[in-house]
């Protein structure tokens, strides 16, 4: 197995559209590295690195455990812990981008709040 | 993948797993990445100057399989290109875009050091991984608009004796029947041969010329 699918693999973590993104989350959610996580997936280090680089199934739809039982059948990876983890990298994602968009809201706000002696401000 | 045009999966197989990108399925990124980066690295290795790190070629193979696997539809099967010579185009573009934006980088931080520092010291340790690319591509450029001026107001026929010429023919029967003129008595065939040929080798000989006078 080469060491550039590895690497490929790695330089996913940040995007969502891939595997690795979702289950870099969820290992860091759960305390385990690589190997653990592959471990806990029941896979080899090299299928793991396959399995990274799969297109991450919408959480949402109904193809979810189709998509979930193609990889596990492919990769010889557990479908269960591969489905709770993809659901579960996949929430955290989600809050994770829903509390940045609230904080750049929150200090959107704040930046257009007037202070009480300017002038024409009828804002809270 | 020594060359692009070695094919790593049938042509039956390779338009099936297209088809399965394009359809969405999960698991074809990951096999078109099993079947092809080794390769495509490789390539971009022995395709490009030696001096040209070779993590730029990881990341730029990497760059390309992404490209495909988020745009499955811009690698069009029906226009007869196999998949492993689409990537490695495409690979190549990437390479060129991640040396332009080093050179750039590079270029700034040098900047930075000139502006903080008036320092010319660090000036000569600079070696920027772009050039070796940037000066091949100048020379085929240069080469391009040399050929274009020597082919510049040539016939049809004597055009076709040029392109033979460039490809190193040097058959008079090819040039005559490059010329129309194999019908002819050997002795006049030649000599037509021969005045075009001379012709078309004064003017790659002119260009030469003008182009070491230029610089």
């Amino acid at each position: 197995m080469s060491k550039n699918l590895e690497h490929l693999a790695r330089r996913l973590k940040d995007d969502p559209f891939f595997v690795a993104c979702p289950l870099t989350l969820y290992a860091t959610s759960e305390g385990l590295n690589e190997e653990s996580l592959a471990s806990r997936l029941r896979c080899s280090k090299e299928n793991f690195a396959l399995v990274c680089l799969c297109r991450a199934p919408a959480g949402e739809a109904e193809s979810f455990q189709d998509d979930i039982d193609r990889m596990a059948t492919k990769f010889s990876v557990d479908a269960d812990v591969l489905a709770e983890a993809i659901r579960r990298g996949q929430a955290i994602f989600e809050m994770q981008r829903s509390t940045e968009s609230a904080a750049t809201l929150l200090a959107a706000r704040d930046g257009k709040k007037k202070r009480p002696g300017d002038k024409g401000g009828t804002n809270p | 993948m020594s060359s692009s045009s070695d094919f790593l999966i049938s042509r039956e197989d390779e338009l099936a797993l297209h088809k399965r990108l394009v359809d969405g399925d999960v698991s074809a990124p990951a096999e078109i990445a099993n079947i092809f980066i080794d390769g495509l690295i490789k390539w971009l290795i022995d395709n490009n100057s030696s001096k040209i790190p070779e993590d730029l070629c990881v990341e730029a193979a990497g760059d390309a399989w992404e490209a495909l696997v988020k745009n499955p539809a811009s690698f069009k099967p029906e226009q007869g290109k196999r998949l492993g010579q689409y990537l490695c185009m495409s690979a190549q573009g990437d390479l060129r875009n991640r040396l332009s934006k080093e050179g750039r980088r590079r270029e700034k931080s040098l900047e930075a050091v000139q502006l903080s520092a008036k320092d010319g010291k660090y000036l000569e340790t600079v070696d920027d991984p772009s050039l070796p690319l940037r000066i091949q591509e100048e020379a085929e450029q240069a080469e391009q608009g040399r050929l274009r001026i020597v082919g510049d107001g040539l016939s049809e026929a004597e055009s076709r004796v040029y392109d033979l010429i460039m490809r190193g023919e040097r058959k008079t029967a090819a040039f005559a029947q490059a010329l129309g003129v194999d019908h002819l008595p050997k002795k006049e065939k030649t000599d037509v041969v021969n005045r075009v040929k001379n012709k078309i080798k004064k003017r790659i000989n002119r260009g030469k010329t003008d182009d070491v006078q230029e610089s």
